[in-house]
C-alpha cells in the first residue's frame, strides 16, 4: 500500500497516520486472516484426531471476535464520525460523495482515493459483515454437532480453517469498491466453497457436487471478468466510483456506448447472479446443496448468498449512475433484475414442488428466496439517490427490506438446516418419506422444524413474515412493479405447498416399514423419543427464539437494518 | 388490561399450559374450564357494552411497533356486530367441546391446545381494530385448523387440509398487499405508515376510485374465499367432510363468519363507493351460490357434504344481505351469521354424534333411525327446521330480513336478487327434508342400526342451549338485534346516503366504567 503512496508526494508523517488509521478500520478482516493462518498451524500441531475439534472452537472464537469488531465499527459510525481526520475527506476512509465532481474523485489530493480505493468501510458493509460472521459462528456450531463432519475427524482442521478463509472472502465482497477486488473476493469465496462442498470426498454425491460447482463457478466468473473488462474498456478505470463518474459524463454528453454497456452489465450480473443463485444461473444450486455436508449447505445458502447480495448492491448502486432529476438510473437495470427475480422465484418454487429430498427441496427454496430478495433490490433501483434521504424514501425502504430479509433468513434457514442435520444424524436420510411420524420420535425437533418452515413461508408471528412484509412495503412504493408484487404473492402460496409436505410427513403420516430405520437402537429413550444431547437441543433455541421473538416484536430488527442507510 | 385482551389471552395461555397436561381427561377438563371462563368473560364484556352507541367500545390501545416512520399498534375494540360474533365464538366453543367430549381418542392434549389457539385467533379477528393485528389473527387460525383437519380428520384429510390452507393463504396474501398499500397511502398523507383502522378509514375514502376498486377486490378475494362465495367455495366441502366433528362445528359456526365479518367491517367500511359499484357483481355471485349450493346439496349422498353445501347456500344469503346495504339487509345478515353458527353447527355436531355410533356418512346406510333413537330425531329435526327457515325458529328471521333488504335495496336496483334467492329457501326445504326423511323416517332399512344408542345426558346438555337460542331468536329476535342495531344502522345510513358520515367510523369512546 505504502508503495503507491510514496509516489503521491504526501508527507511521511501524514502517511503513517493514514496507514494506521486505515489499518484500524481493517481489523475484522485482519483478525480473520490471522485466524485462518493460525488455524492451519493449529491443525498441524494437533495430532489426535479427536482433538481436532479444537480448531473448530478456535474458529468460533475468531469469528466471534470478527463479529465483535464489526459491531464496534457500527457503533463507531453511530457516534464518533467527527474523529475521522479531515484529510480522509471527513467521511470514512475513502471519501466519496455524490456532490464531488467526477474527475476529482480519482485525484490523490482529494484524500488518497486512488491507491486505497479497494474496499470501503461503511454501515452497509459493516452490517453485511455482522450477518456473515454471525452465520459463520452458527455454522461452526452446527459443524461441531454434525455427524458428517465428525466422522471425518482427521480433516476437521482443514474444514474450519477453510471456513475462516471463506468468511474473509465474504467480508470483502460487500465492501469492494473496485472491480478487481470484487473479482478476487468472489473467487476467494468460490474456491474455498468448492473444497468445502466436496469435503466428504469419500461420498460420490459430495464429489459430484464439488465438480459441478467448479465447472459452473469457473464458467460464470469467466463471464463476469469479461464483463468487467468491457466496463474497463468503456471507462478506463476499475474503481466503481470512477466508473460511475465517467459513465455519468458519457451519459450526459450522449457519448455512451449503450450496447457495450448493456453487454458489460449483463455479463457482470452472470457472476453475481451465480453467487446468489438467481435464475438462469442457478443450475448448480440443487446438486451442490444436496451433495455438500449440511453445515456447508447452510453456510452457502445464507452467508455466501448474503455476500453475493452485498456485492450486487455495491455494483448496481455505485457503478451505475442515475439521473439526479428523474431519480432513475440512466441504465435501466431494475427491469432486468425484476425479470430475473420473477423468473428466479417461480422456477425455484415450482421445482421445489416435485422434490422428495428435504435438502434438495430447501435448495430450490433458497433459489426462490433469492428471488424475493431481488424484489427488494428492484425497489431500490428505481430510485438511486441514497445520501441524505429519510428512511421512508423508496430506495432506503428497499435497502432496509433486503437487510431485514437477510437477517430473518439467517435465523430461519440456518435453523431449518440445523434441524435437518440433527435428523440426518439419527436416520442418515433427508428423504421426506423418511420423516414420516417423526413428530413422535422427537416432538421438539418436529415442532421447531415446522416453525422454521412456517417462517420460510412467511406466515405471521414468525420473522419470515416480517421480511416479506418489508419487501412488500418497499416494492409497493414503486407502482410500476405491481406485477412483481402479484408474482411474489402467488409464489408464496406455491411455496406453502412444499413446506407443508414436510410437516405433513412428520405430524400426520405414520412411520411404516419403508421409513428409514434409526442408526442405533440405543438412541431411543424410555418415553420413545430420540436422545439428543443437551447442547444440540439448546442450539435449536439459538435459532428458534429470534425466529419467534422478532416475528412478534421487530422494532430492534428494523432499527438495526435502518443503520445501513445512515451515513450511507 | 381490558376485558377484550383477557378474552384473547385466556385461550392462548391455556394452550401453553396444556403442554404440561399428560392425562387426556385432565386436558379436556382444563380446556372446558378455560373455555367456560372465556365465555364468562365475554358475558362480562357484554354487560359492559352500551348497545345504544354505534361507536367502538371496550377499546384498548398499546404501542407495539414504532420504528422509523412506521407505527403499528395493538388496538382492540368491539361494536355490536363484532360483540355478537365474539359471544357466538365463546359460546360455540364450549358447546362443541361438550358435544364432542368422547369423539377423539388420540393426542387429546394437542387437539385441545389447537382448539384453544383457534379460539384465540377467532376472538382476535373479531376484536382487532388494527389491520396488521387483524392479519396476524387471521393467519393464526390457519395453522391450528390445518392440523385439526390433518391429524384428526377422515380418509382424505391431507388433501383437504392442504387445500384449505392454500386457498386461504392465497386470498390473504392479496389482503396483505392491500393492507400495506393502504398503510403507504396513509404515510403519504400523515408521513407515518399506519394500519390503524380509524386512520385508514379517513384515507381510503379519498383514494382515486380505481385504486379503491383494486383494494376492494384484494380484500374481497380474501373474504370471499373464507365465506365461501360461489366460484371459490370448492375447499369447503372437502374441509368439512374430512374435518373431525369439533373442527366442522367451529369451521361452519365461526370461521366462515370471519369472511362475512370482514366484508362488512373492511369492504363496506373502507371502500363504500367501490362497494356500491361492485355490489351487483358480488350479489350476483351470492345468488348463484345460493341456488348452486342448494342444487348440489340435493344430490349429495354424503350427509356431511350435504350440510357443507347447505352452508354455501346460507352464506350466500348473508352476503346478499350485506351488499343490499340496507338496514334490514345488514341486520338480517348479522342475525343470520349467528343463526348459521347455531343451526349448522348443531347439524354438524349431531351428525358427528351419529357418526361416532355408526361410522358412516352415507345417507343410504341409515333409514328409520327415528324409531331407534327418538330423542336424536327430535333434536335433529329442530336443527334441520331451523336451517330450513321455519317461522318461529331463528333461521326464518335472518332469511326474511336479508331477502327483504335485498328487495328494498337502492344499491342493487333489482327485485330479481330476492326473487331468485327465495328459491334457495324452497330448495333448502327440499334437500334438508328429503335428507331427514331418508335418514330418520320410514322403516328401519339396516338391522345393524337397531343397536344404535340414543342421546346420552352429556349430549343433551350440549344441545339444549343451542335449541334454547334457536327458539329465543326465532320468537324475540329484537333482544339480539338491539345489540347490533346502532352500529349497523349507522353503517347502512352512511352507505345509502342518509347521513354524511357514519358515527361509528370516526369515533372511539373510552372504555365504559361501570360504577356500582
Amino acid at each position: 500500500m505504502s508503495f503507491f503512496l510514496l509516489d503521491s508526494g504526501i508527507p511521511t508523517a501524514e502517511l503513517t497516520k493514514f496507514v494506521n488509521f486505515s489499518m484500524g478500520k481493517f481489523i475484522p478482516e485482519l483478525i480473520l486472516t490471522a485466524g485462518f493462518l493460525f488455524a492451519i498451524v493449529l491443525d498441524l500441531l494437533i495430532k489426535d484426531k479427536n482433538a481436532k475439534k479444537l480448531v473448530g472452537y478456535f474458529a468460533f472464537i475468531v469469528l466471534a471476535a470478527a463479529f465483535a469488531m464489526s459491531w464496534d465499527q457500527l457503533a463507531y459510525f453511530h457516534g464518533e464520525m467527527k474523529d475521522i481526520p479531515k484529510w480522509a475527506g471527513g467521511k470514512m476512509i475513502f471519501p466519496y460523495s455524490q456532490t464531488l465532481p467526477a474527475p476529482q474523485l480519482i485525484s490523490p489530493s482529494e484524500g488518497f482515493f486512488a491507491p486505497f480505493s479497494m474496499v470501503v468501510v461503511d454501515n452497509l458493509s459493516v452490517i453485511f459483515k455482522m450477518i456473515i460472521s454471525l452465520a459463520g459462528m452458527f455454522v461452526v456450531g452446527m459443524s461441531l454437532l454434525s455427524r458428517e463432519v465428525e466422522d471425518r475427524g482427521r480433516r476437521n482442521g482443514e474444514f474450519f480453517s477453510l471456513l475462516l478463509a471463506m468468511t474473509l472472502g465474504m467480508f470483502l465482497m460487500p465492501a469492494s469498491m473496485d472491480l478487481l477486488m470484487m473479482y478476487i473476493s468472489l473467487e476467494l469465496v468460490s474456491i474455498t466453497s468448492y473444497i468445502m462442498a466436496g469435503f466428504m470426498k469419500d461420498s460420490p454425491r459430495s464429489t459430484e457436487a464439488s465438480m459441478k460447482y467448479v465447472l459452473f463457478g469457473a464458467f460464470s466468473s469467466g463471464l463476469m471478468i469479461y464483463g468487467f473488462s468491457i466496463l474497463y474498456g468503456l471507462t478506463g478505470s476499475t474503481n466503481i466510483m470512477a466508473i460511475k463518474a465517467v459513465l455519468e459524463t458519457q451519459f450526459l454528453s450522449g457519448s455512451v456506448n449503450t450496447v457495450a454497456l448493456t453487454v458489460a452489465v449483463i455479463l457482470s450480473l452472470v457472476g453475481m447472479g451465480y453467487k446468489i443463485s438467481a435464475a438462469p444461473f442457478h443450475f448448480w444450486t440443487p446438486d451442490v446443496y444436496e451433495g455438500a455436508p449440511i453445515p456447508v449447505t447452510a453456510l452457502l445458502s445464507v452467508a455466501s448468498k448474503a455476500g453475493g447480495f452485498g456485492l450486487l448492491m455495491r455494483f448496481l448502486f455505485f457503478a451505475i449512475p442515475s439521473n439526479a432529476q428523474t431519480m432513475q438510473p440512466y441504465f435501466n437495470w431494475p427491469i432486468i433484475l425484476a425479470i430475473m427475480s420473477a423468473l428466479t422465484m417461480t422456477l425455484g418454487n415450482f421445482a421445489a414442488l416435485r422434490q422428495s429430498n428435504v435438502k434438495r427441496m430447501l435448495a430450490y427454496s433458497t433459489i426462490a428466496h433469492a428471488g424475493y430478495m431481488m424484489v427488494a433490490l428492484v425497489s431500490v433501483g428505481a430510485f438511486q439517490r441514497l445520501i441524505g434521504q429519510d428512511p421512508g424514501s423508496p430506495s432506503n425502504a428497499g435497502i432496509t427490506a433486503i437487510l431485514i430479509y437477510l437477517i430473518s433468513y439467517l435465523f430461519t434457514n440456518l435453523g431449518a438446516f440445523y434441524v435437518i442435520m440433527l435428523i440426518a444424524n439419527k436416520i442418515n436420510s433427508e428423504e421426506i418419506e423418511d420423516y414420516k411420524g417423526f413428530a413422535k420420535r422427537s416432538p421438539l425437533l418436529a415442532v421447531s422444524l415446522s416453525l422454521f418452515l412456517v417462517s420460510l413461508t412467511g406466515i405471521p408471528l414468525t420473522v419470515g413474515f416480517i421480511g416479506k412484509f418489508y419487501i412488500f412495503i418497499a416494492i409497493l412504493k414503486q407502482p410500476q412493479y405491481l406485477w412483481l408484487v402479484v408474482v411474489m404473492a402467488l409464489n408464496s402460496v406455491v411455496s406453502l405447498y412444499y413446506y407443508v409436505r414436510v410437516m405433513q410427513s412428520m405430524f400426520i403420516k405414520q412411520a411404516d416399514a419403508q421409513t428409514a430405520p434409526l442408526l442405533g437402537e440405543m438412541e431411543i429413550q424410555a418415553d420413545g423419543t430420540l436422545r439428543y444431547s443437551m447442547m444440540s437441543k439448546i442450539f435449536i433455541f439459538v435459532f428458534l427464539i429470534p425466529t419467534i421473538l422478532f416475528g412478534i416484536y421487530f422494532t430492534p430488527l428494523v432499527d438495526f437494518a435502518g443503520n445501513a442507510i445512515r451515513f450511507f | 388490561m381490558g376485558v377484550l385482551s383477557v378474552l384473547i389471552l385466556i385461550p392462548l395461555l391455556s394452550a401453553a399450559l396444556l403442554h404440561f397436561a399428560k392425562n387426556d381427561r385432565v386436558a379436556k377438563l382444563f380446556t372446558l374450564v378455560s373455555t367456560l371462563v372465556t365465555f364468562g368473560v365475554s358475558l362480562v364484556a357484554y354487560s359492559q357494552f352500551d348497545a345504544g352507541s354505534s361507536a367502538f367500545q371496550l377499546n384498548e390501545k398499546y404501542e407495539w411497533i414504532t420504528a422509523h416512520n412506521l407505527s403499528i399498534n395493538y388496538i382492540v375494540g368491539v361494536d355490536g356486530m363484532s360483540l355478537m360474533l365474539v359471544l357466538l365464538t365463546t359460546f360455540l366453543t364450549v358447546i362443541a367441546l361438550i358435544g364432542t367430549w368422547n369423539s377423539q381418542s388420540k393426542q387429546i392434549p394437542n387437539l385441545m391446545a389447537l382448539i384453544l389457539l383457534l379460539q384465540a385467533g377467532m376472538i382476535g379477528v373479531f376484536c382487532s381494530l388494527d389491520l396488521f393485528l387483524f392479519y396476524i389473527f387471521w393467519e393464526l387460525i390457519l395453522i391450528p385448523m390445518y392440523f385439526i383437519i390433518g391429524i384428526w380428520g377422515g380418509e382424505r384429510k391431507m388433501y383437504a387440509a392442504v387445500k384449505f390452507f392454500i386457498y386461504t393463504l392465497a386470498g390473504s396474501l392479496f389482503m396483505l398487499v392491500a393492507i400495506i398499500w393502504l398503510g403507504l397511502e396513509a404515510a403519504k398523507v400523515t408521513g407515518v405508515f399506519t394500519t390503524d383502522l380509524m386512520k385508514l378509514l379517513a384515507v381510503s375514502r379519498s383514494l382515486p376510485l380505481d385504486v379503491q376498486n383494486y383494494l376492494f377486490w384484494a380484500f374481497a378475494l380474501s373474504f370471499a374465499i373464507k365465506v365461501p362465495l360461489f366460484p371459490l367455495h370448492t375447499w369447503l366441502p372437502d374441509a368439512h367432510v374430512e374435518a373431525p366433528t369439533i373442527g366442522s362445528v367451529l369451521l361452519a359456526g365461526v370461521l366462515l363468519k370471519m369472511g362475512t365479518y370482514g366484508l362488512i367491517r373492511f369492504n363496506l367500511g373502507l371502500f363504500p363507493q367501490a362497494s356500491i359499484n361492485n355490489a351487483s357483481i358480488v350479489s350476483t355471485l351470492a345468488v348463484i351460490g345460493i341456488i348452486y349450493g342448494a342444487l348440489v346439496a340435493i344430490v349429495q349422498t354424503d350427509i356431511k357434504k350435504l350440510i357443507a353445501y347447505s352452508s354455501v347456500t346460507h352464506m350466500g344469503f348473508i352476503v346478499l344481505g350485506i351488499f343490499s346495504m340496507t338496514r334490514e339487509g345488514l341486520q338480517g345478515a348479522t342475525i343470520q351469521m349467528i343463526n348459521h353458527g347455531l343451526s349448522t353447527g348443531m347439524l354438524f355436531m349431531m351428525f358427528g354424534m351419529m357418526y361416532e355410533r355408526k361410522h358412516s356418512r352415507q345417507i343410504s346406510d341409515y333409514g328409520g333411525v327415528a324409531k331407534i333413537t327418538p330423542l336424536f330425531a327430535i333434536f335433529f329435526a329442530i336443527a334441520m327446521l331451523s336451517s330450513v327457515g321455519l317461522p318461529g325458529l331463528n333461521g326464518f328471521v335472518g332469511e326474511y330480513l336479508t331477502l327483504m333488504g335485498a328487495f328494498q335495496s337502492t344499491v342493487l336496483h333489482s327485485w330479481w336478487y330476492s326473487i331468485l334467492s327465495s328459491t334457495g329457501v324452497i330448495l333448502a326445504a327440499v334437500y334438508l327434508l328429503w335428507m331427514y326423511q331418508r335418514f330418520m323416517l320410514g322403516p328401519v332399512t339396516h338391522e345393524s342400526n337397531r343397536s344404535l344408542k340414543d342421546l346420552s345426558t352429556r349430549e343433551i346438555v350440549s344441545l339444549v342451549p343451542l335449541v334454547i337460542f334457536m327458539i329465543w331468536i326465532g320468537i324475540r329476535p329484537m333482544n339480539f338485534m338491539n345489540v347490533t342495531a346502532s352500529s349497523l344502522n349507522a353503517l347502512s345510513d352512511s352507505l345509502t346516503g342518509k347521513t354524511e358520515q357514519p358515527k361509528s367510523d370516526y369515533q372511539m369512546v373510552a372504555p365504559k366504567v361501570i360504577v356500582k
